[in-house]
Protein backbone atom coordinates (compact mmCIF):
# COMPACT_ATOMS: atom_id res chain seq x y z
CA UNK A 1 0.00 0.00 0.00
CA UNK A 2 2.19 2.19 0.74
CA UNK A 3 3.90 2.40 -2.49
CA UNK A 4 0.49 2.49 -4.67
CA UNK A 5 0.44 6.61 -6.42
CA UNK A 6 -3.21 6.87 -4.62
CA UNK A 7 -2.21 10.31 -3.31
CA UNK A 8 -4.20 12.57 -5.94
CA UNK A 9 -6.97 10.13 -5.49
CA UNK A 10 -7.59 10.45 -1.90
CA UNK A 11 -6.91 14.00 -2.15
CA UNK A 12 -9.28 14.59 -4.55
CA UNK A 13 -12.20 12.54 -3.07
CA UNK A 14 -11.68 14.78 0.20
CA UNK A 15 -11.71 17.77 -1.50
CA UNK A 16 -14.65 17.18 -3.70
CA UNK A 17 -16.56 15.56 -0.61
CA UNK A 18 -15.60 19.00 0.87
CA UNK A 19 -16.97 21.09 -2.06
CA UNK A 20 -19.93 18.78 -2.41
CA UNK A 21 -20.70 19.48 1.66
CA UNK A 22 -20.14 23.30 0.97
CA UNK A 23 -22.44 23.51 -2.41
CA UNK A 24 -25.19 22.02 0.02
CA UNK A 25 -24.60 23.97 2.92
CA UNK A 26 -24.80 27.03 0.96
CA UNK A 27 -28.12 25.66 -0.89
CA UNK A 28 -29.68 25.04 1.86
CA UNK A 29 -28.84 28.47 3.15
CA UNK A 30 -30.72 29.85 0.10
CA UNK A 31 -32.51 27.39 -2.07
CA UNK A 32 -34.50 25.04 0.64
CA UNK A 33 -38.18 26.82 -1.12
CA UNK A 34 -37.39 25.33 -4.66
CA UNK A 35 -38.43 22.00 -3.22
CA UNK A 36 -41.55 23.28 -2.08
CA UNK B 1 -45.81 25.54 -12.77
CA UNK B 2 -44.82 27.73 -9.68
CA UNK B 3 -43.26 30.80 -10.14
CA UNK B 4 -40.10 31.73 -8.73
CA UNK B 5 -38.59 35.16 -8.05
CA UNK B 6 -36.97 37.44 -5.50
CA UNK B 7 -37.87 39.74 -2.75
CA UNK B 8 -36.32 41.95 -0.46
CA UNK B 9 -37.45 43.17 2.87
CA UNK B 10 -36.64 45.97 4.79
CA UNK B 11 -37.12 46.06 8.31
CA UNK B 12 -36.98 49.06 10.65
CA UNK B 13 -35.01 49.65 14.08
CA UNK B 14 -38.11 47.73 15.64
CA UNK B 15 -37.83 44.24 13.77
CA UNK B 16 -40.94 44.81 11.68
CA UNK B 17 -41.16 44.62 8.05
CA UNK B 18 -41.63 48.26 6.29
CA UNK B 19 -41.81 47.34 2.93
CA UNK B 20 -40.68 45.31 0.70
CA UNK B 21 -39.72 44.78 -2.86
CA UNK B 22 -40.19 42.64 -5.65
CA UNK B 23 -37.63 41.46 -8.35
CA UNK B 24 -36.98 38.96 -11.21
CA UNK B 25 -33.64 38.35 -11.34
CA UNK B 26 -30.94 37.62 -8.56
CA UNK B 27 -28.59 40.27 -9.70
CA UNK B 28 -31.31 43.45 -9.12
CA UNK B 29 -31.68 42.06 -6.08
CA UNK B 30 -28.37 42.35 -5.18
CA UNK B 31 -27.51 45.45 -6.42
CA UNK B 32 -30.34 47.03 -5.01
CA UNK B 33 -29.63 45.51 -1.37
CA UNK B 34 -26.26 46.87 -1.45
CA UNK B 35 -27.22 50.25 -2.71
CA UNK B 36 -29.93 50.54 0.03
CA UNK B 37 -27.55 48.93 2.69
CA UNK B 38 -24.54 51.16 2.19
CA UNK B 39 -26.89 54.33 1.97
CA UNK B 40 -29.04 53.30 5.00
CA UNK B 41 -25.80 53.05 7.11
CA UNK B 42 -25.34 56.73 8.70
CA UNK B 43 -22.86 57.39 11.13
CA UNK B 44 -21.96 53.71 11.68
CA UNK B 45 -25.18 52.91 12.73
CA UNK B 46 -27.05 50.54 10.92
CA UNK B 47 -31.01 51.81 10.88
CA UNK B 48 -32.68 49.41 8.56
CA UNK B 49 -31.96 45.63 8.04
CA UNK B 50 -32.76 43.74 4.70
CA UNK B 51 -33.56 40.62 4.33
CA UNK B 52 -33.17 38.46 0.52
CA UNK B 53 -36.00 35.73 0.43
CA UNK B 54 -37.17 33.56 -1.94
CA UNK B 55 -40.91 34.35 -3.59
CA UNK B 56 -42.69 31.47 -5.10
CA UNK B 57 -46.18 32.03 -6.84
CA UNK B 58 -45.74 35.90 -6.00
CA UNK B 59 -45.62 35.12 -1.76
CA UNK B 60 -43.08 35.52 0.17
CA UNK B 61 -41.42 32.12 1.61
CA UNK B 62 -42.66 30.82 4.88
CA UNK B 63 -39.11 30.30 6.06
CA UNK B 64 -36.76 32.61 6.88
CA UNK B 65 -34.13 31.95 3.83
CA UNK B 66 -30.87 33.34 2.62
CA UNK B 67 -29.29 33.46 -0.57
CA UNK B 68 -25.61 32.43 -0.62
CA UNK B 69 -24.30 35.81 -2.05
CA UNK B 70 -26.23 37.88 0.83
CA UNK B 71 -23.31 35.64 3.07
CA UNK B 72 -20.95 38.62 1.64
CA UNK B 73 -22.81 41.54 2.63
CA UNK B 74 -22.53 43.64 5.82
CA UNK B 75 -25.89 43.73 7.11
CA UNK B 76 -26.92 39.80 6.13
CA UNK B 77 -23.77 39.06 8.24
CA UNK B 78 -25.70 40.57 11.79
CA UNK B 79 -28.70 38.15 10.45
CA UNK B 80 -27.33 34.81 9.20
CA UNK B 81 -27.49 32.02 11.67
CA UNK B 82 -24.29 31.62 12.89
CA UNK B 83 -24.51 27.72 12.80
CA UNK B 84 -24.52 27.97 9.37
CA UNK B 85 -20.47 29.14 9.80
CA UNK B 86 -19.66 25.86 11.54
CA UNK B 87 -19.79 23.27 8.75
CA UNK B 88 -18.78 25.81 5.98
CA UNK B 89 -15.29 26.68 8.05
CA UNK B 90 -15.09 22.90 9.06
CA UNK B 91 -15.07 21.99 5.75
CA UNK B 92 -12.70 24.72 4.73
CA UNK B 93 -10.44 23.98 7.40
CA UNK B 94 -10.14 20.03 7.63
CA UNK B 95 -11.43 18.84 3.85
CA UNK B 96 -8.97 21.52 1.62
CA UNK B 97 -6.34 23.26 4.20
CA UNK B 98 -5.41 19.35 6.22
CA UNK B 99 -5.83 17.76 3.37
CA UNK B 100 -3.25 20.35 1.36
CA UNK B 101 -1.15 20.10 4.27
CA UNK B 102 -0.90 15.82 4.16
CA UNK B 103 -0.09 15.85 0.63
CA UNK B 104 2.58 17.72 0.83
CA UNK B 105 4.00 15.93 3.67
CA UNK B 106 3.51 12.93 1.13
CA UNK B 107 5.01 14.99 -1.42
CA UNK B 108 8.14 15.85 0.98
CA UNK B 109 8.56 11.79 1.55
CA UNK B 110 9.20 11.23 -1.69
CA UNK B 111 12.12 13.63 -1.90
CA UNK B 112 15.59 13.97 -0.32
CA UNK B 113 17.05 17.13 -1.75
CA UNK B 114 16.79 19.08 1.85
CA UNK B 115 16.22 22.37 0.46
CA UNK B 116 13.05 21.21 -0.81
CA UNK B 117 12.46 19.25 1.52
CA UNK B 118 12.34 22.85 3.73
CA UNK B 119 10.30 24.06 1.86
CA UNK B 120 7.44 21.60 1.46
CA UNK B 121 7.51 21.34 5.66
CA UNK B 122 7.36 25.09 5.78
CA UNK B 123 4.24 25.11 2.99
CA UNK B 124 2.96 21.94 5.18
CA UNK B 125 2.79 24.41 8.46
CA UNK B 126 1.51 27.34 6.46
CA UNK B 127 -1.48 25.42 5.59
CA UNK B 128 -2.12 23.89 8.82
CA UNK B 129 -1.86 27.50 10.05
CA UNK B 130 -5.08 28.42 8.37
CA UNK B 131 -6.87 25.22 8.96
CA UNK B 132 -6.32 26.20 12.21
CA UNK B 133 -7.54 29.76 11.52
CA UNK B 134 -10.67 28.31 10.52
CA UNK B 135 -11.12 25.90 12.63
CA UNK B 136 -10.81 28.79 15.68
CA UNK B 137 -13.32 30.48 13.75
CA UNK B 138 -15.44 27.73 13.09
CA UNK B 139 -15.64 26.69 16.65
CA UNK B 140 -16.49 30.47 17.56
CA UNK B 141 -19.44 30.15 15.78
CA UNK B 142 -20.45 26.98 16.55
CA UNK B 143 -20.07 27.91 20.55
CA UNK B 144 -21.36 31.42 20.30
CA UNK B 145 -24.30 29.89 18.19
CA UNK B 146 -25.18 26.98 21.07
CA UNK B 147 -24.86 30.14 23.65
CA UNK B 148 -27.19 32.24 22.20
CA UNK B 149 -29.93 29.35 21.83
CA UNK B 150 -28.53 28.06 25.77
CA UNK B 151 -28.20 24.69 24.59
CA UNK B 152 -25.69 22.16 26.53
CA UNK B 153 -22.11 21.32 25.03
CA UNK B 154 -20.87 18.20 23.95
CA UNK B 155 -23.93 16.62 24.17
CA UNK B 156 -23.61 14.22 20.87
CA UNK B 157 -21.19 11.77 19.77
CA UNK B 158 -19.70 14.59 16.98
CA UNK B 159 -19.30 17.32 19.31
CA UNK B 160 -17.22 14.68 21.48
CA UNK B 161 -15.38 13.77 18.51
CA UNK B 162 -14.77 17.63 17.64
CA UNK B 163 -13.62 17.91 21.57
CA UNK B 164 -11.38 15.23 21.21
CA UNK B 165 -9.81 16.53 17.88
CA UNK B 166 -8.95 19.46 19.61
CA UNK B 167 -7.01 17.81 22.62
CA UNK B 168 -5.04 16.07 19.90
CA UNK B 169 -4.37 19.22 17.51
CA UNK B 170 -3.10 20.89 21.00
CA UNK B 171 -1.17 18.16 21.71
CA UNK B 172 0.20 17.56 18.73
CA UNK B 173 1.20 21.47 18.43
CA UNK B 174 2.58 21.16 22.25
CA UNK B 175 4.74 18.62 21.38
CA UNK B 176 6.88 20.35 19.23
CA UNK B 177 8.02 22.94 22.39
CA UNK B 178 9.68 19.64 23.98
CA UNK B 179 13.38 19.07 23.29
CA UNK B 180 13.95 22.17 21.15
CA UNK B 181 17.94 22.51 20.35
CA UNK B 182 19.92 25.68 20.14
CA UNK B 183 20.01 26.47 16.78
CA UNK B 184 23.62 27.10 16.17
CA UNK B 185 25.19 24.61 18.71
CA UNK B 186 22.25 21.82 18.51
CA UNK B 187 22.71 21.55 22.02
CA UNK B 188 19.09 21.12 23.84
CA UNK B 189 17.19 24.01 25.43
CA UNK B 190 15.72 23.62 28.26
CA UNK B 191 13.44 25.34 30.70
CA UNK B 192 16.43 27.68 31.72
CA UNK B 193 17.12 28.27 27.90
CA UNK B 194 17.33 31.61 26.84
CA UNK B 195 13.82 31.56 25.03
CA UNK B 196 11.04 29.76 27.01
CA UNK B 197 9.11 28.45 23.92
CA UNK B 198 6.90 26.49 26.45
CA UNK B 199 5.26 29.39 27.67
CA UNK B 200 4.55 30.88 23.98
CA UNK B 201 3.05 28.42 22.07
CA UNK B 202 1.21 30.84 19.83
CA UNK B 203 4.38 31.87 18.53
CA UNK B 204 4.15 28.53 16.05
CA UNK B 205 1.41 29.93 14.79
CA UNK B 206 2.89 33.22 14.07
CA UNK B 207 5.80 31.93 12.46
CA UNK B 208 4.73 28.69 10.61
CA UNK B 209 8.57 28.12 10.65
CA UNK B 210 10.79 25.28 11.82
CA UNK B 211 12.86 27.92 14.17
CA UNK B 212 11.86 30.88 15.80
CA UNK B 213 14.07 34.39 15.92
CA UNK B 214 12.73 35.70 19.28
CA UNK B 215 15.98 37.54 19.53
CA UNK B 216 14.93 39.59 16.65
CA UNK B 217 11.82 39.67 16.18
CA UNK B 218 10.76 40.45 20.13
CA UNK B 219 14.36 41.02 21.74
CA UNK B 220 12.32 42.87 24.30
CA UNK B 221 9.66 40.79 24.87
CA UNK B 222 12.48 37.86 24.79
CA UNK B 223 15.11 39.16 26.07
CA UNK B 224 18.27 40.27 24.35
CA UNK B 225 19.97 37.20 25.42
CA UNK B 226 17.59 35.10 23.66
CA UNK B 227 18.04 32.17 21.66
CA UNK B 228 17.42 31.31 17.98
CA UNK B 229 15.77 27.78 18.87
CA UNK B 230 14.61 24.91 16.13
CA UNK B 231 11.24 23.43 17.27
CA UNK B 232 11.08 19.40 17.32
CA UNK B 233 9.18 18.91 14.39
CA UNK B 234 10.77 16.19 13.86
CA UNK B 235 9.67 14.63 17.00
CA UNK B 236 7.73 10.77 17.05
CA UNK B 237 4.83 12.45 19.04
CA UNK B 238 4.06 15.36 16.51
CA UNK B 239 3.90 12.65 13.79
CA UNK B 240 2.05 9.95 15.59
CA UNK B 241 -0.80 12.93 17.31
CA UNK B 242 -1.16 14.42 13.68
CA UNK B 243 -1.55 10.77 12.19
CA UNK B 244 -4.29 10.22 14.95
CA UNK B 245 -5.53 13.41 14.84
CA UNK B 246 -6.35 13.59 10.82
CA UNK B 247 -8.06 10.30 11.50
CA UNK B 248 -10.22 12.00 14.42
CA UNK B 249 -10.95 14.79 12.27
CA UNK B 250 -12.62 12.52 9.87
CA UNK B 251 -14.78 10.41 12.37
CA UNK B 252 -15.86 13.65 13.40
CA UNK B 253 -16.97 15.10 10.17
CA UNK B 254 -18.58 11.89 9.42
CA UNK B 255 -20.61 11.74 12.70
CA UNK B 256 -21.57 15.46 11.79
CA UNK B 257 -23.10 14.54 8.72
CA UNK B 258 -25.43 12.14 10.77
CA UNK B 259 -26.81 15.11 12.89
CA UNK B 260 -30.45 16.91 12.10
CA UNK B 261 -27.88 19.16 9.73
CA UNK B 262 -26.54 16.74 8.38
CA UNK B 263 -29.78 14.76 7.65
CA UNK B 264 -31.63 17.75 6.68
CA UNK B 265 -28.81 18.89 4.48
CA UNK B 266 -28.59 15.41 2.62
CA UNK B 267 -31.69 13.91 2.82
CA UNK B 268 -30.48 10.88 1.14
CA UNK B 269 -28.60 8.20 3.11
CA UNK B 270 -26.61 6.80 0.52
CA UNK B 271 -25.17 10.16 -0.02
CA UNK B 272 -23.89 10.81 3.53
CA UNK B 273 -22.67 7.51 3.79
CA UNK B 274 -20.61 7.75 0.75
CA UNK B 275 -19.23 11.40 2.05
CA UNK B 276 -18.41 9.80 5.47
CA UNK B 277 -16.01 7.33 3.58
CA UNK B 278 -14.91 9.68 0.66
CA UNK B 279 -13.51 11.47 3.94
CA UNK B 280 -12.32 8.90 6.31
CA UNK B 281 -10.85 6.29 3.78
CA UNK B 282 -7.86 8.56 2.35
CA UNK B 283 -7.54 9.95 5.80
CA UNK B 284 -6.42 6.40 7.62
CA UNK B 285 -5.18 5.51 4.59
CA UNK B 286 -2.55 8.82 4.46
CA UNK B 287 -2.05 7.89 8.26
CA UNK B 288 -0.76 4.49 7.62
CA UNK B 289 0.90 5.57 3.92
CA UNK B 290 3.03 8.41 6.07
CA UNK B 291 3.94 6.19 8.64
CA UNK B 292 5.19 3.19 6.01
CA UNK B 293 6.81 6.13 3.90
CA UNK B 294 8.74 7.95 6.45
CA UNK B 295 10.17 4.46 7.71
CA UNK B 296 11.44 3.86 3.78
CA UNK B 297 12.89 7.11 3.74
CA UNK B 298 14.74 7.08 6.87
CA UNK B 299 16.36 3.84 6.30
CA UNK B 300 17.48 5.30 2.94
CA UNK B 301 18.77 8.50 4.59
CA UNK B 302 20.86 6.85 6.76
CA UNK B 303 22.53 4.54 4.33
CA UNK B 304 23.33 7.47 2.43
Amino acid sequence: MARLPVTPVLLLLTFGAGAYIAFETFKALGGKTLKE
Amino acid sequence: MSTCGWALEVCGGNGEAVVHFTFTKLHDLLLIHLFLGYCSQGGGKVEFLFLPHRMVDGKLSTDFQFHPYSLFHPHSLKTLPLFAYHPILMVASWLFFAPLSWSLILVRGRTLVKSKRVILTQLHAASMFFAVVCWGLALGSIFVHKQKLEKEHFQSPHSMMGASVFVLIVSSYMSALYNVVDSKSKEKVGTRGGVSTRRFPLLILCFCSQHTYTNRCFPYIYGLNSRQVNFNWTSKIHKNIGKVALCMTGLAISTGLFTRWGKTTFEDKNIRTGLALCIIVPQLIVALDVMTRSAGKEDKRKAK
